[in-house]
């Protein structure tokens, strides 16, 4: 499963990755609807919270119509069968997944569907890495 | 007779120190004396320096006791015993 | 799209917190068209609405807030707004710019500006969530500090991610600097806008937004976007910045030309300044913040040694540092910072504080006043202690506190005994921590500024300690050289100066940081002009003529707003100190100010004969109503 990851320091808590995403998915740069956000904490943490792509994904199992699944890639809302119930929300450990205000469909991480994911190119310090499959250590299978 | 450079801000990173003494000549300048610190300190140089013209790139700076080269001789100014010289990144403001 | 220029929402909230109503109104096109945004709305709201002579702590000043088309975008450097009033500290044009993470989120919130009228009977809060706008109690967080606020509004609302401006005691006491705080550490720092709020009972205004900016040319816009964030790192020309803030590499510069104000400004020279430059700051770095969409994260953390744990605390920008540090006579690093950041917890401008601070040090070593006028104070330069507990006393205008609270110019009219030789300000306000005699064009920047003593509206780089030539070269001529670029020059200094408070008025409207353009510039006008071409749509924008025409035309509405006050040439000056005395050591010796012959080339640049726009100027400007007031009112 490819993810986005946050390289564990350096984060200046600018919000770049907010807005582009935002930007990528609604066409308006904003931080209101966006797939990623920053936890801060005076004075010193800045740290980016954006779904992980679980194995076992928690949000997909809480989901009542089904709405969310696993392709072989990410984790993936359909909106269209979304109710925006927020049981998904719940069920997130990380509050990596959240209903778009004016949407109100559950909103999450989709790697900006296969193309170059704008958090990652709109990041100042470059913290935000793509991490891809080929890249993890595999398990081995007897 | 010598002269001694201080290194300011990320420069000194460059030249792995902030203080570098060398001699000097009678009658040397500025330029000779960078040609000078260019083979102990090449990545420094390298920095501060136009390849293809020999001068100071634009937004870096050089002063000799407190004073802007460029009111000077520039890069010809001539040195003597004692002189301080300051290597400066880009900086401006207040 | 429904507005029909990018860039902007269309709206303007006007909250009237006499009658507890609040109304959005359409952002006049013309408004956007001739005056661009931030700044420039700013300027034409407050001289339309506002009749001269008010009192600025009465309810008939307006607050302005106010963001500009490329505002909330991630174009860098661009999350800022302006805040503008009339000034409770000058009694003349107030305004501040600020970073952070508010202007941004204003305009998500379905904003461009912000109108506050009147006056609240009780302490309030205003709460803005989206287009849901309501009046709210602020007892419970009224007397908080600004940081304690941010975070009971957080938590009354239960969202960490609202942003919200803060005044602390300061603000609420009206001491006369008091200042805006939003993001803990972003200020909207000088001419007394905190107690404007204050006086108007308004602790804090909140906002959440969940809507977005949208551009007009997306594709273009992002093409310049990516390649202006490439731009600021090209050449390191702001690695200075990156690694060390504002404060270190100005220190060390400033120190080793001559430029570095001491003991309030008796001296440009102060060796133990080495202690907080680069090299002695580095060992206290923990991390850089920045503000919203910013590359440049010119923000530190610092950890100071302090028994077992030390002290961790934001690092001061370069005025603070120098305001309570050299200015004072001090070098206690530690003590600068508690004193910078009790500045921010209570809300106060630290380059008025440390001078006003600064002046009571004079009048101490010439005897002016005594240990116990100072409260048992002994205020010995370098005395770090007693600035430190200074802050306090003035947030809570607490004995001698009180007389500091009203300002230098204030405190040294009230004292007497020939105090107010010492008293470093213009048109009222501080100096900032600036000195024409090491820098000689910032002597014609301080003079002019419309806000009082100020470094913001029109510092020029290219005469600065170093002189970049090429710029200088590239922007100005080559016939300008040498003059131009010598720091104790006084020719040319009125082209350059003239230049940059245009260039910089357009920064103020975009709204973008001094840093985009500063030191090196990694953008000038002609960047702003692309940039907010690709924006709005609107095409004129990207002709730098049409810029600098917006430009000429908002510098103009400051100045009349001013002369509407009474407020003219007679504004236009130095202290004695900075025109009189020469410096008595270092690589400034001798210097002092002629200003007389930069203005007069200011004035005729600017075409204000005696420092008073011709009617012609200003009607070519497009500002005829303005003409005919000023004309009215026998002040043209």
């Amino acid at each position: 499963m490819a993810k986005i990851v946050y390289t564990g320091e350096g984060c200046t808590g600018c919000t770049a990755c907010v807005a582009a995403c935002m930007y990528a998915h609604d066409k308006e740069f904003g931080v209101g609807a966006s797939r990623i956000w920053i936890v801060k904490e005076e004075p010193v943490t800045d740290h980016p919270i954006v779904c992980v792509q679980c194995a076992k994904p928690p949000c997909r199992d809480a989901c009542p119509v089904g709405a969310i699944s696993k392709t072989d890639d990410f984790v993936l809302v359909d909106e269209k069968l979304c109710i925006g119930c927020g049981a998904c929300v719940e069920a997130c450990p990380f509050g990596a997944i959240i209903i778009h205000p004016n949407k109100k469909v559950a909103i999450k991480c989709d790697l900006c569907s296969g193309k170059e994911p704008q958090c990652v190119k709109f990041c100042p310090p470059k913290v935000l890495k793509l991490h891809t499959p080929a890249l993890a250590p595999k398990a081995k299978v007897k | 007779m010598e002269v001694t450079i201080k290194i300011y801000g990320d420069l000194c990173k460059k030249a792995g120190t902030d203080t570098i003494r060398l001699p000097i000549d009678e009658n040397d300048t500025i330029d000779a004396l960078l040609i000078r610190l260019g083979k102990r300190h090449p990545v420094l140089l390298e920095a501060i320096l136009d390849p293809t013209t020999g001068e100071l790139k634009p937004y870096f700076n050089i002063l000799l006791n407190g004073h802007q080269i460029q009111r000077m001789g520039g890069i010809h100014t001539k040195l003597k015993h004692k002189d301080e010289l300051a290597i400066f990144p880009p900086v401006g403001g207040g | 799209m429904e507005y029909p220029f990018g860039g902007y929402i269309g709206q303007i909230l006007r909250v009237d917190l006499s009658r507890k109503k609040h109304h959005v109104e359409p952002l006049p096109k013309d408004l956007a068209r001739n005056y661009l945004g931030g700044l420039g709305f700013a300027a034409r709201i407050l001289f339309d609405e506002l009749k001269p002579k008010i009192d600025p702590l009465g309810p008939e000043n307006e607050l302005i807030v106010a963001t500009g088309p490329l505002t909330g975008t991630v174009w860098p450097t661009s999350g800022r707004f302006a805040v503008a009033a009339k000034s409770p500290l000058t009694g003349v044009w107030g305004e501040a710019h600020c970073g952070g993470f508010f202007g941004p989120m204003l305009k998500y919130a379905g904003y461009d500006a912000l109108i506050i009228q009147g006056r609240s009977e009780k302490p309030v809060y205003l709460w803005v969530d989206d287009d849901s706008v309501e009046i709210k109690p602020a007892k419970d967080i009224w007397g908080h500090n600004t940081a304690e606020t941010i975070n009971m509004v957080r938590e009354i609302h239960d969202d960490s991610q609202i942003e919200v401006l803060s005044i602390g005691k300061a603000g609420e006491n009206l001491v006369k600097f008091a200042c805006i705080i939003n993001n803990y550490y972003d200020v909207a720092g000088r001419t007394g806008l905190g107690a404007v709020m204050g006086a108007k009972n308004l602790k804090a205004i909140a906002v959440r937004g969940t809507h977005g900016v949208k551009v007009s040319n997306e594709e273009e816009f992002l093409r310049l976007a990516a390649e202006a964030y490439d731009c600021v790192f090209k050449e390191e020309r702001l690695d200075g910045l990156k690694y060390y803030g504002t404060s270190p590499p100005l220190i060390d510069m400033k120190r080793l030309v001559g430029d570095l104000p001491t003991k309030n400004h008796q001296t440009l020279i102060f060796k133990e300044a080495e202690k907080f430059g680069c090299k002695a700051v580095e060992k206290y770095f923990v991390k850089s913040r920045a503000c919203f969409a910013c590359p440049i994260r010119c923000k530190k953390i610092h950890k100071i040694p302090s028994g077992k744990e030390g002290l961790i605390m934001k690092a001061s920008e370069y005025e603070s540092t120098c305001a309570f540090g050299p200015n004072c006579g001090s070098d206690d690093y530690r003590a600068i910072l508690e004193a910078n950041t009790l500045c921010d917890l209570f809300g106060m401008d630290t380059m008025s504080a440390g001078t006003v601070v600064a002046w009571l040090m004079e009048c101490y070593e010439k005897g002016i006043v005594t240990k116990k006028d100072c409260d048992g104070l002994e205020m010995n330069w370098g005395n770090s202690g007693a600035i430190v507990t200074l802050m306090e006393k003035i947030a809570n205008r607490e004995g001698i506190g009180n007389l500091l609270a009203e300002g230098v110019y204030r405190a040294a009219q009230k004292l007497g005994r020939g105090s107010m030789k010492y008293a470093m300000h213009v048109k009222k306000m501080e100096m900032d921590l600036n000195d024409g005699r090491g820098h000689r064009s910032m002597g014609l920047t301080q003079a002019t500024s419309p806000r009082g003593s100020c470094h913001m509206r029109s510092l020029v780089v290219v005469d600065q300690g170093f002189a970049f030539k090429k710029v200088a070269t590239e922007r100005y001529g080559e016939d300008k050289l040498p003059e131009i670029c010598d720091p104790y020059a006084e020719k040319h200094k009125a082209l350059a100066v003239k230049d940059c408070e245009d260039v910089y008025a357009i920064r103020d409207s975009l709204t973008m940081c001094w840093y985009a353009c500063g030191w090196p510039p990694a953008f000038w006008i002609d960047d702003f002009a692309a940039a907010a071409a690709a924006t709005t749509g609107i095409k004129e924008f990207g002709d730098v003529k049409e810029m600098y025409l917006i430009a000429a035309r908002i510098c103009n509405l400051r100045r009349a707003f001013n002369l509407r006050e009474g407020l003219g040439a007679n504004g236009d000056t130095l202290p004695e100190r900075i025109l009189k005395e020469p410096i008595p050591d270092g690589p400034s010796k001798g210097q002092v100010v002629n200003l007389k012959v930069m203005l007069r080339d200011y004035y005729e640049l600017r075409k204000w004969p005696n420092g008073k726009p011709r009617r012609k100027t200003l009607v070519d400007l497009g500002l005829e109503d303005v003409a005919e007031e000023l004309e009215r009112l026998g002040r043209i």
